[in-house]
């Protein structure tokens, strides 16, 4: 075990791909991440001294006047008045070579201020939808009754200066508004000062340490994944995956070391990579700090107490055994370098998604995401730096972290028994590459892919909903299987299982689908009890399912009739198709990872159980049937049913437990009756 | 007595996705002595590779018994891998490695006593010729120099059985007699060797005794005198046709 600990570790520090990108890199980066956020904040700073220009439309006394008062407005942190603003901060521009939407936009103003006459005012702030996504209008209202007109602030978002420009005419708005209301009620007699009627004060309890960890605890534990990954990665990849590639790790096993010394030599180098790298750089983040190489952000305070240090350490060197072993769990499943960089992108997303945990508010130790790994260190790491130290569920969270890590070392040592990945001379030739053969190697690849091309498309087509859902349904759920059946041979009938099922399935599909819907909600219920989940966020998906400005036919077609035909292509076609075609498939085992595959490309944290659990009941469908046509009967139906809920405010979560219940005895019977139906589907290739 | 190697009706059988099961080895049995060169002469995909892997433990029988120096293979894999050096075209080198740290980590790993490996490395370093190269990394190595290595490696815990799977594939004449050499010298030592190949020439000068084999099956087992013998043919190749071509009917 100590030879091949040594051994791993002098290959690693003879990689020159490890000391460039894990030491010298980040050596590098950290100050230039840190000194560019500094330099944004001070130029941030400087912005408060720059004077903007700004189109009046009309301009008139009242213009003239708020404008006047905006300008002698001075807010706490305000510099002294510069030469460049005697004219004041907001300058009024009279005219423009374009339209004032166009000079707006190229930066000749910064903002656009328009008095609204009475009866143009709209009732509540919408973007323009005559003009460039980016421009928005936030108005403001002069009075509050309805004959009286409001003023516009037209601005661009995209733009830091018009940004800025917004919110420091705005805030000094209100001020010039709340004088205004005070001088109106002194005009009425009212001899008293408006600002004395009700003294509100806050006062911090924080302490600075205590504002610094709340700061810092959300995104710490993503930095960690981001350092032990960075620097783990190279050593888990060359380790196994790279030496399958060069062949040295059949050497390997015909020595005299066995399999579970070999992966634990191997996960132990990565640890021991993955630590010190990402001790390094804490320590030369910390370093830079201390040297004021990168100047010290205002009030940054960092209660160093042993007791800090201790529960770090508990916390910190499990995960980083965890993320060691997820690391080496992917290397070997992989046959080349290459494949595993393919694979581990999904993977290093879903552990960054899993690290900023944190950021839920109301997320505490004492709830199931103690189970989750990672989640838990994010939670846990975000606590103790505003001092709150729990330890009975520090030591709980430290506790299932590592024996996570001790499952995943087993999970990576049975990969070693696993001739197919071991040898890759054992795996399909070239001939074979585009054949179902090929097609079952490749599988996972694809699929890993696709989950980068979903991340991708929600994060560029985010607030584009028609467009996201358009380009994910049809541009991949839809041509990528449709693809792989083309390019890898594959008999469609098969691949997508094609064929008409009996006609007692269809009955039992159609019961099937309220009852399931309503255990659907259920489990969703379950899971908010055991992973609390903001309100906001299910605010947020129930709005995106009932969208009132578009046509109910958009929604139910959009939401429910392309997922029911294009997710069940990929995820109960080809992939199913993939799975359970493996060398001893266990049927329950495939059921459940294209559950849990189907779960996870639905993003979300908090869907994932619930999307997994109809995954599950699709892919029983569909085997049991053998025939894809029920599953997608049963999605649609079920899709269509969460839109008609969400347009008409039915409030399933409300029904009493007995419907709940009643629903999950009749969804088992509907679910027997399809077993009853089944077919041989002996897998064929 | 019990030889250093013995084999009785070892099977191997794959599932592969699409194909189903592939029957590699089919019921091989053979044994090989100490100071023999044992040889399983056959094309490409006639399970010589399966059965060498499954001698060196990297792949599990199927079925049948096999062992090294009396360790069983399932049984005793530690025990077995350690009493063998494995070499085939497919076990690389470490690349960032030189060729004396190779041949210390090779021993080490593989028992070797401790006090010793320092002697035994020097020992190896001169009896290939790679004193000038030692210290060089692998990968600076020429092919030939690499194929030295490797042998080295092979024999760097000083094993009593020797595994040598297609060892002269892309090899020169030059650099190839120079290995048939080194496996004479080995042979000499008392080893037991078992020596895969598909070249006929290479056979003949080298192997004691040669298991001609088809698809998964020994078709004939026999010192080259007794094969020339039962078949009337003078040159194994037309030996290796004549079994191959009678098996197939």
């Amino acid at each position: 075990m100590r030879i091949l600990l040594g051994h791993e570790l002098r290959m690693v520090y003879r990689d020159g791909r490890t000391l460039l990108l894990s030491i010298l890199l980040p050596l590098i980066l950290v100050p230039l991440v840190l000194g560019s956020l500094s330099m944004v904040n001070a130029r941030r700073q400087a912005q408060t001294s720059v004077s903007y220009n700004c189109y009046v439309i009309p301009v008139n006394s009242f213009m003239q006047r708020i404008f006047q008062a905006v300008n002698q407005v001075r807010l706490p942190g305000d510099p002294a008045p510069t030469n460049t603003m005697l004219l004041g901060r907001f300058q009024m521009v009279l005219k423009t070579d374009n339209t004032p939407e166009k000079a707006l936009e190229d930066g000749d103003v910064d903002l656009i201020v328009r008095l609204v006459a009475p009866k143009d005012v709209k009732p509540d702030f919408r973007r323009s939808s005559g003009s460039s996504r980016h421009v928005r209008r936030a108005r403001f209202r002069v009075a509050r009754y309805p004959d009286v007109p409001q003023l516009e602030v037209v601005y661009v978002a995209n733009r830091t200066r018009s940004s800025d420009a917004m919110f420091q005419f705005t805030e000094r708005l209100e001020k010039v508004l709340d004088a205004d209301r005070a001088q109106a009620l002194r005009s009425a007699g009212w001899e008293g000062d408006a600002d004395h009627v009700l003294d509100v004060s806050s006062r911090d309890e924080a302490t600075p340490a205590q504002l610094t960890g709340a700061q810092m605890g959300p995104f710490f534990t993503l930095f960690l994944v981001l350092f032990l990954v960075g620097g783990g990665s190279v050593a888990a990849l060359d380790g196994l995956a790279g030496e399958k590639e060069r062949g040295s790790l059949e050497t390997l096993l015909t020595t005299a070391a066995g399999r579970p010394e070999i992966i634990a030599a191997k996960q132990l180098a990565t640890l021991t990579v993955a630590v010190v790298i990402a001790g390094i750089q804490l320590l030369n983040s910390l370093l830079y700090l201390v040297l004021g190489l990168v100047p010290t952000p205002n009030g940054f305070v960092i209660d160093a107490t042993p007791e800090l240090f201790l529960a770090m350490a508990i916390l910190i060197l499990p995960m980083a055994a965890f993320v060691a072993g997820v690391l080496t769990l992917v290397s070997g499943y992989s046959s080349s370098y290459k494949e595993a960089q393919v694979l581990l992108f999904p993977v290093f997303a879903v552990l960054c998604v899993l690290s900023m945990t944190s950021t839920l508010p109301g997320l505490t130790l004492d709830s199931a995401i103690v189970v989750v790994p990672v989640a838990n260190v994010s939670v846990a790491l975000g606590a103790i730096l505003v001092g709150k130290f729990e330890w009975p569920w520090l030591i709980l969270t430290s506790l299932v972290t590592i024996a996570w890590s001790a499952w995943l070392a087993r999970r990576s040592a049975r990969l070693l028994s696993d001739e197919q990945l071991v040898l890759p001379s054992l795996q399909q030739s070239a001939q074979e590459a585009r054949s179902p053969v090929g097609f079952g190697r490749d599988v996972v690849r694809w699929y890993a892919l696709m989950f980068v091309g979903v991340l991708l498309s929600n994060a560029a087509l985010g607030t584009n909903i028609e467009g996201a859902t358009l380009f994910n349904q049809l541009g991949l759920f839809l041509l990528v299987p449709l693809w792989m059946v083309r390019h890898y041979r594959l008999d469609p009938r098969q691949a997508f299982s094609l064929r008409w099922p009996r006609w007692q399935v269809w009955l039992a599909v159609l019961a099937f689908i309220p009852m399931a819907h309503l255990v659907g909600v259920a489990v969703q219920i379950l899971t908010g009890a055991l992973f609390p989940v903001p309100e906001s966020f299910v605010e947020q998906f129930n709005q995106l399912l009932a969208l009132r400005d578009r046509p109910a036919w958009v929604l139910y077609f959009g939401l429910a009739f392309l997922p029911g035909i294009c997710e069940e292509l990929a995820f109960r076609g080809t992939l199913l198709y993939a799975l359970r075609n493996r060398a001893h498939a266990v049927p329950w085992k495939v059921a459940v990872t294209v559950a849990l595959v189907f779960g996870v490309f639905h993003f979300s944290l908090f869907r994932i159980p619930a999307t997994a659990f109809l995954g599950f009941f699709l892919v029983l469908i569909c085997w049991w049937s053998g025939s894809i046509l029920p599953s997608m009967l049963a999605h649609m139906g079920n899709n269509a049913l969460a839109v008609w809920t969400s347009r008409n405010d039915v409030q399933l979560e409300s029904m009493p437990p007995s419907a709940f219940c009643l629903s999950l005895a009749g969804m088992m019977v509907c679910m027997y009756v399809i077993y009853r139906c089944r077919r041989d589907q002996t897998p064929k290739a | 007595m019990s030889h250093p190697v013995e084999v009785h009706e070892l099977v191997k059988t794959y599932f592969e996705q699409g194909r189903g099961e592939v029957h590699a080895v089919r019921g091989l049995s053979f044994h090989c002595q100490e100071g023999e060169i044992f040889g399983l002469l056959g094309a490409n995909g006639a399970g010589k590779t399966s059965t060498l892997r499954m001698l060196s433990t990297v792949l599990t029988p199927s079925a049948g018994t096999a062992s090294v120096m009396g360790h069983d293979l399932v049984k005793e894999p530690a025990s077995v891998r350690r009493s063998l050096g494995f070499f085939s075209a497919s076990t690389a080198l470490y690349p960032r490695l030189t060729p004396r740290e190779t041949l210390d980590f090779f021993a080490r790993i593989n028992g070797f006593p401790p006090e010793r490996v320092k002697d035994r490395v020097e020992e190896l370093v001169r009896r290939i010729g790679l004193e000038s190269y030692a210290n060089t990394r692998v990968d600076q190595l020429s092919s030939g120099m690499k194929q030295k290595v490797s042998i080295a490696r092979t024999v760097a815990h000083d094993p009593p059985v020797l595994i040598f799977d297609e060892p002269t594939v892309g090899l020169d004449v030059l650099n190839a007699i120079e290995f048939h050499d080194v496996l004479r010298e080995f042979r000499g030592q008392g080893k037991a060797i078992i020596l895969s190949t598909h070249i006929m020439s290479e056979a003949e000068k080298l192997c004691d005794r040669i298991a001609i084999v088809h698809k998964g099956r020994i078709l004939a087992c026999d010192t080259l005198a007794a094969l020339r013998e039962n078949t009337g043919d003078h040159y194994l190749e037309d030996i290796f046709v004549r079994f191959v071509t009678a098996g197939a009917e």
